[in-house]
């Protein structure tokens, strides 16, 4: 309520400076004042930085992995402690107390306050192309003696780092993933809108093409791709391919709803000036009647965003989900379902927040932008 | 030689008849099967028996004829582990929603058994029996006044039964098991008197007893004559007509299926009004049922040392839970009392440790009777000629053997436990054969770039070998996530080590509904599989396993050649002499006859499997384990795993007692 | 009207023949059938199969039969005698075992969709109307955290929760103890104990869409010039909401009917697992897999009736919930 009172205070203003401003800058002042959007747009951002920098941004590669480590603990990271060489600002992790106990058929970690081993900024470690052209091994962050063990996140089953992982599955997860929801977007509301526009034989025919997608089963299709697909085929054009397979099957949903707002809105007033008018079929489809209901398309995308970004874990049993070495949070998440996990090694559930953290963001943004553009709303 | 064969034939013959079986045994005396299986008899024959107290109720009540008159003349007395139990309570398991007939949990009751330790074929509800010495014959005795669950006796007709209207019953089964059959011919099965049958064979059937000692065995003694004949379309027309009209059914053989059901078939144990010879047996209907109850067996023909009939248990209930990771949970929770192997595999083990006051269990050793925990399989017929060639010179094989750091991946994978191995039979086995166990197993990045430099020596920029037409050859190796999860992560360190030695791999990792229509296509190179059967006898009976698994043009021409398929699966290819010599072998070790001369056809075909070195092996399986309610007594610690020895079954699962003090 | 519903209901026929040959054709496109899953399960036990033995399989469950012929037998066999065929795996007539499920399943999906209604018109409406105040802000974000967890491992850390920390015997709706005794208080109280885990994972999940879905719906409208009037005239703020909005509201959930329909049979799968619960979810995805060719056919031609009868009744339903929407 808050936000909404301090905007409708400022509405005098915008009116007097809109008569002079363009359109878009209207939208831009309009979104720069809704706070969670900004916030939204802000992790967008951070998002998208991790997908381009992920080998920087990582201390490790993904699929390092070390036998000494399996299943450690999560470090925490000290920052400020008396060095001679460094001065106060010394960063370092602790290492662990090692013991193999085959009766509990695991290694059990106790942290070491004695041993130290300095953390720094900007180190060198595994080496890498960044944005797939320079070659270096700069890292953000990382141990300075590249064999010492760092864990901010713990480790996993083979002793890869938790952390390097989750940011590794965010370019997979946040590129890949959002193709498809934009590609089912797409056609569930060009499929949806021509079959409520026209209504008579071409909605006939559209609604049967929906029930019979709806009816065929989709796991017989999955094996028989999972068997189709040649070995030499690299594991994300594989997912690339089922997403879209996904979203070519996925989009009968929207195209329903889209259709059954279209028959209540295709009477309506602005429809039929539009079409007087004589605007193509299309631009009364995407640019009159779509917009009416906005909210309802943004929400439906942001709700299909982690299913497409967890699509494959419900894949991987067939083998056709990502296969190592890519990760994806959905690879990860994956890993990390089952009792094992959650009754010893519960840090392996963290992937999961960076899902929840995506999702949140791009809906406020989503929102954010919504409220922006439409004209009724301040 | 031939002479030599027979009379250590004779001679075995003589020696099995003295170990295992006096055939005629007078009643009342100590039979000569209990001294086999139960090697300190302090008793002596038994006068009287008791029962449990749920029976003992029974009789007073004139439901149930007194003990001694439901047991047969000679009991099997079993030797308990710990020692003599206590009657009652009841068994808690899990059941998965498939099949309820697992042999290692439910269900083995054959002929003849495995010993505890799986060495020897020893007496069940056969109580002894002759070979003849062309090993062509085998005769079975039966247990005078053994009786079904109904308290109708046991007689060959039964059998005779199971043979005529089940196994040879083209319309339930096309072909009979092919332990009954040989070269092409199925068995004769005959009655010589009530308690007297014989299996004959129209060619030497040396591994038949072996064989009827796994779990496939039980089939024969499941059908009780007196009451099945109703639902048989030979003997009742009619009746089973107007039955099948009543399902709605046309075909004989499904309808049969769903209604009664063998080996291995839901249907078998769902009718409680069948007769056993089970230990326990039906109280209702438990297809569809979440949770059910089996009562023992009044008429159970097995007796502890101290005259107690057996089973001690009293009851025993399965409730539904088809999900693993729920499964995981109960068991955790103390609703099994024999954990699963599905569930106990060793990554679970930091789970079942942390929890074992809240579950009330305790971890046991198992010795897995699996002999690797993942091999190697080469297509070494494969299709392009290349390839096919590349992986038939012996040094490439060595190569990768010796370009895995097998330690490495035992330290990272399974915690340290486990040993390097090759494809061989176990430490304990009488098969054990140390240069097959233990060669080219160490890690020798060296000696694996000089074998492999006799192979593929020419290499690119970037280090990778390349194939003879100058491209870079890429491995292609199957892995099957489903089955085992742990395959993928050794895969994954076995294609960096691989990588490291010049070779470019690429792993395909499918799961199990993809990857045996994987395996067949020309894409994939080679694939990983567990090694099993390697305890005990059991190479004997899986010694076909060391011929090359995935060779299937190899495989086709020994079909063709040795057992006359006139249409092979695939296009024939010739063997090398060495493999065909391997084949030879192994077919004639089935016209072998006695464990000895089987002996040294067996170490024959290992020497020669050492030699060509078909399958790279990873480790020997350790640090197996099964979580065991505290209060079931009399389990063996370590206790052996397997399928053809369907541990625990074998360990006298019929002495397992429940401490009322533990619970 | 009456004309269009005939004219549907004829339309069906084809549809239902067109579905039951592709779905047919789509069950048998991997390659393999089912005895090489049964070998492949088999081997994974420990068990080998021979060649021959298959073989006598496939013959035994007619397998050997080209695909055509499959079809035309059951589908014959569906007319004459109103027999499905049998399941391989179970080994059993299919209508025996679809028709034991299906009470259950429908219970349950049932259940589960009145629950989420209950529980999702009332947050989406407060959510829309009181747009970013805190309870707004609650509700999406566990909304979110509720789609971005996958249910399976939501499930599972339920149940550890229920087991580590409550010491309850987890999956089912009861304690072993209680499955099959009679009704009691103490069963009833032990039925609430194990209640909480489906309904939170059903919950979250299917809630979170709703109330997001619903809110969105519910802001396009409100913006709408209409309700500016109705409140100029006075009317009272929650009648205002009732009457007009919220039925336009509605009209997505109404065309997305006909896929609840579907879900009746096939929803909630995930729950099942977890519960080890006898309905027809897990059976449906295990025939799938299995290559259980009848089971998984009788299945999809169940569904796709349903799928075809809920397009529409929700599209009478649409027309009755909105007098501008005319069908001709």
């Amino acid at each position: 309520m808050q936000i909404h009172n301090s905007s409708t205070a400022g509405e005098a203003i915008d009116s007097a400076e809109g008569a002079r401003a363009g359109q878009w800058w209207l939208v831009w002042r309009k979104f720069r004042r809704h706070r969670l959007a900004m916030i939204g747009g802000f992790f967008t951002v951070v998002l998208y930085l991790v997908v381009f920098f992920a080998e920087f941004l990582a201390p490790f590669s993904p699929d390092r992995y070390s036998a000494e480590y399996t299943y450690a603990p999560p470090q925490s990271l000290h920052l400020l402690h008396w060095d001679s060489s460094q001065g106060w600002f010394s960063p370092y992790v602790n290492g662990y107390k090692i013991e193999v106990n085959y009766e509990q058929g695991r290694r059990l970690f106790v942290v070491d306050p004695e041993k130290r081993h300095p953390v720094g900024f900007w180190v060198q470690g595994d080496s890498y192309r960044l944005l797939g052209v320079w070659q270096t091994d700069l890292h953000l962050i990382g141990p300075l003696d590249p064999a010492a063990p760092m864990y901010l996140l713990g480790a996993d089953r083979l002793g890869r780092d938790v952390l390097s992982r989750t940011i590794y599955g965010t370019r997979v997860s946040m590129s890949i993933g959002l193709v498809g929801v934009g590609l089912s977007l797409f056609l569930g509301i060009l499929l949806g809108g021509l079959s409520g526009y026209f209504a008579g034989w071409t909605d006939n025919l559209i609604q049967r093409v929906i029930e019979f997608l709806q009816s065929i089963p989709s796991i017989p299709l999955w094996i028989g791709l999972a068997v189709a697909i040649p070995a030499e085929v690299p594991p994300v054009q594989v997912y690339f391919l089922i997403t879209v397979i996904l979203s070519v099957v996925g989009w009968t949903g929207l195209a329903r709803v889209v259709r059954g707002r279209f028959f209540a809105l295709r009477t309506e007033d602005f429809v039929k000036a539009a079409r007087l008018d004589g605007c193509s079929t299309l631009r009364i489809l995407f640019r009159h009647m779509v917009p009416s209901f906005m909210s309802h398309i943004i929400a439906v995308v942001t709700l299909a965003i982690p299913g497409m970004i967890l699509a494959e874990t419900s894949l991987s049993f067939l083998g056709i989900g990502l296969r190592p070495p890519t990760v994806s949070w959905g690879v990860l998440l994956q890993e990390a379902q089952n009792i094992r996990s959650i009754s010893t090694a519960p840090w392996l559930l963290l992937p999961g927040l960076a899902v929840v953290i995506a999702v949140l963001a791009l809906n406020f943004l989503g929102d954010g932008l919504r409220d922006a553009a439409d004209p009724y709303t301040v | 030689m031939k002479s030599y064969r027979l009379l250590l034939g004779v001679m075995l013959f003589t020696l099995l008849l003295g170990a295992c079986a006096a055939p005629a045994a007078p009643a009342g005396e100590t039979p000569a099967a209990a001294e086999q299986s139960m090697p300190v008899s302090a008793e002596g024959p038994c006068t009287s028996y008791q029962e449990s107290p749920m029976l003992t109720e029974k009789v007073v009540a004139g439901e149930l004829p007194p003990v001694a008159e439901r047991l047969p003349l000679n009991p099997l007395v079993v030797q308990p582990y710990e020692g003599i139990g206590q009657y009652g309570g009841e068994y808690l398991g899990l059941y998965d929603g498939v099949r309820l007939a697992e042999f290692r949990a439910f269900g083995y009751e054959g002929l003849v058994r495995w010993s505890v330790d799986g060495s020897e074929v020893i007496p069940n509800i056969a109580e002894g029996w002759e070979i003849s010495e062309d090993g062509t014959a085998y005769t079975f005795k039966l247990r005078e006044g053994m009786r079904w669950s109904d308290g109708e006796l046991f007689t060959a007709d039964d059998i005779l039964f199971w043979w005529e209207q089940v196994e040879t019953n083209k319309e339930i089964y096309p072909n009979p098991y092919p332990y009954f059959v040989v070269d092409g011919q199925p068995a004769a099965v005959t009655k010589i008197d009530d308690l007297t049958v014989e299996f004959k064979f129209a060619a030497p059937n040396g591994l038949f007893l072996t064989n009827l000692a796994s779990s496939y065995g039980v089939r024969v003694t499941q059908f009780p004559e007196h009451y099945l004949n109703q639902f048989s379309n030979l003997l009742n027309p009619e009746g089973v007509a107007e039955r099948m009209a009543a399902d709605n059914q046309t075909e004989y053989g499904p309808w049969w299926v769903s209604r009664v059901g063998s080996y291995g078939q839901p249907a078998e144990y769902n009718d409680p009004n069948r007769p056993s010879l089970q230990p326990w047996i039906p109280t209702t209907p438990y297809i569809g049922a979440e949770r059910f109850t089996f009562t023992r067996n009044p008429y159970y023909f097995k007796v502890d040392p101290a005259c107690n009939q057996l089973p001690y248990i009293d009851l025993r209930t399965w409730t539904l839970a088809t999900d693993p990771e729920v499964r995981l949970l109960k068991t955790l929770n103390g609703e099994e009392y024999f954990s699963e192997r599905s569930i106990s595999q060793p990554p679970n083990k930091a789970v079942f440790f942390e929890y074992q006051e809240t579950g009330n269990y305790r971890l046991i050793d198992v010795i897995n009777s699996d002999l690797n925990v993942m091999l190697v399989h080469m297509k070494l017929t494969h299709p392009d000629a290349v390839r096919a060639q590349i992986m038939q010179d012996k040094n490439f094989r060595i190569g990768l053997s010796h370009a895995m750091d097998r330690q490495n991946i035992i330290d990272t994978v399974y915690i340290g436990q486990g040993e390097p191995y090759q494809r061989a039979p176990r430490p304990e086995s009488p098969f054990y054969n140390e240069r097959l166990a233990k060669e080219h197993t160490e890690y020798d990045v060296e000696g694996a770039n000089q074998a492999l430099d006799a192979v593929l020596p020419d290499k690119d920029a970037e280090g990778f070998r390349l194939a003879p037409n100058g491209e870079r050859f890429v491995f292609n190796v199957l892995v099957n996530q489903g089955f085992r999860p742990d395959w993928v992560d050794v895969m994954g360190i076995v294609k960096l080590n691989w990588e490291a030695v010049g070779l470019a791999t690429n792993l395909v990792v499918v799961g199990d509904d993809v990857w045996r229509q994987r395996i067949r296509e020309d894409d994939v190179d080679a694939y990983v599989w567990a090694g099993e059967n390697g305890t005990g006898l059991l190479p004997l009976v899986s010694a076909g396993e060391y011929v090359p698994e995935a060779a299937w043009g190899w495989a086709a021409w020994e079909a063709v050649t040795l057992r006359g398929v006139a249409e092979p699966a695939d296009p024939v290819v010739e063997p090398p002499a060495e493999l065909q010599r391997q084949y030879e072998l192994t077919a004639g070790l089935r016209q072998a006859i006695g464990i000895e001369a089987q002996t040294d056809i067996m170490n024959e075909i290992l020497e020669l499997t050492a030699d060509q070195f078909y399958t790279i092996g990873l480790s020997l399986p350790k640090g197996d384990y099964r979580a065991v309610n505290n209060a079931l007594r009399n389990v063996p610690n370590p206790v052996i795993a397997g399928w053809l020895y369907p541990g625990p079954s074998p360990a006298n699962f019929e002495t397992f007692y429940l401490d009322p003090a533990a619970q | 009207m009456v004309r269009y519903i005939v004219k549907r209901l004829l339309l069906m026929v084809p549809t239902l023949v067109a579905i039951s040959i592709v779905s047919f054709t789509i069950i048998n496109l991997p390659p393999g059938d089912f005895v090489d899953r049964i070998v492949a399960q088999r081997l994974t036990a420990g068990e080998a199969v021979t060649a021959q033995e298959a073989a006598d399989l496939r013959a035994f469950y007619g397998l050997d039969r080209s695909v055509g012929e499959q079809y035309v037998v059951w589908v014959s066999n569906i007319f004459v005698r109103g027999d499905f065929g049998r399941s391989f795996r179970w080994d059993l007539p299919v209508r025996d075992l679809v028709w034991e499920r299906m009470a259950l399943t429908l219970l349950l999906s049932v259940s589960s969709l009145l629950f989420i209604w209950v529980v999702a018109i009332p947050i989406g409406i407060f959510s829309a109307v009181r747009r970013y105040s805190l309870g707004d802000y609650i509700a999406t974000f566990l909304g979110f955290v509720g789609v971005s967890i996958p249910n399976f491992l939501l499930a599972l850390v339920l149940m550890f929760i229920s087991f580590r920390y409550f010491g309850q015997s987890v999956g089912g709706l009861f304690s072993p103890q209680y499955i099959n005794a009679p009704w009691s208080l103490a069963k009833i109280l032990d039925l609430l104990g194990h209640l909480w885990i489906p309904m939170i994972v059903l919950g979250t999940a299917g809630t979170a869409s709703l109330v997001r879905t619903l809110r969105a719906n519910l802001l396009d409208e409100l913006s709408r010039p209409y309700v500016t009037t109705a409140r100029t005239k006075g009317l009272p703020e929650s009648w205002l909401i009732v009457k007009y909005p919220l039925r336009h509201a509605l009209n997505p959930f109404v065309s997305d009917l006909n896929g609840i329909f579907v879900d009746l049979v096939s929803g909630s799968t995930i729950v099942a697992v977890v519960l080890s619960l006898q309905t027809t979810g897990p059976l449906l995805l295990d025939a799938l897999r299995s290559e259980d060719m009848f089971l998984a056919g009788s299945f999809i031609m169940l569904m796709s009736m349903l799928a075809v009868v809920g397009t529409l009744f929700s599209d009478i339903l649409l027309a009755w919930l909105d007098p501008r929407i005319r069908y001709r």
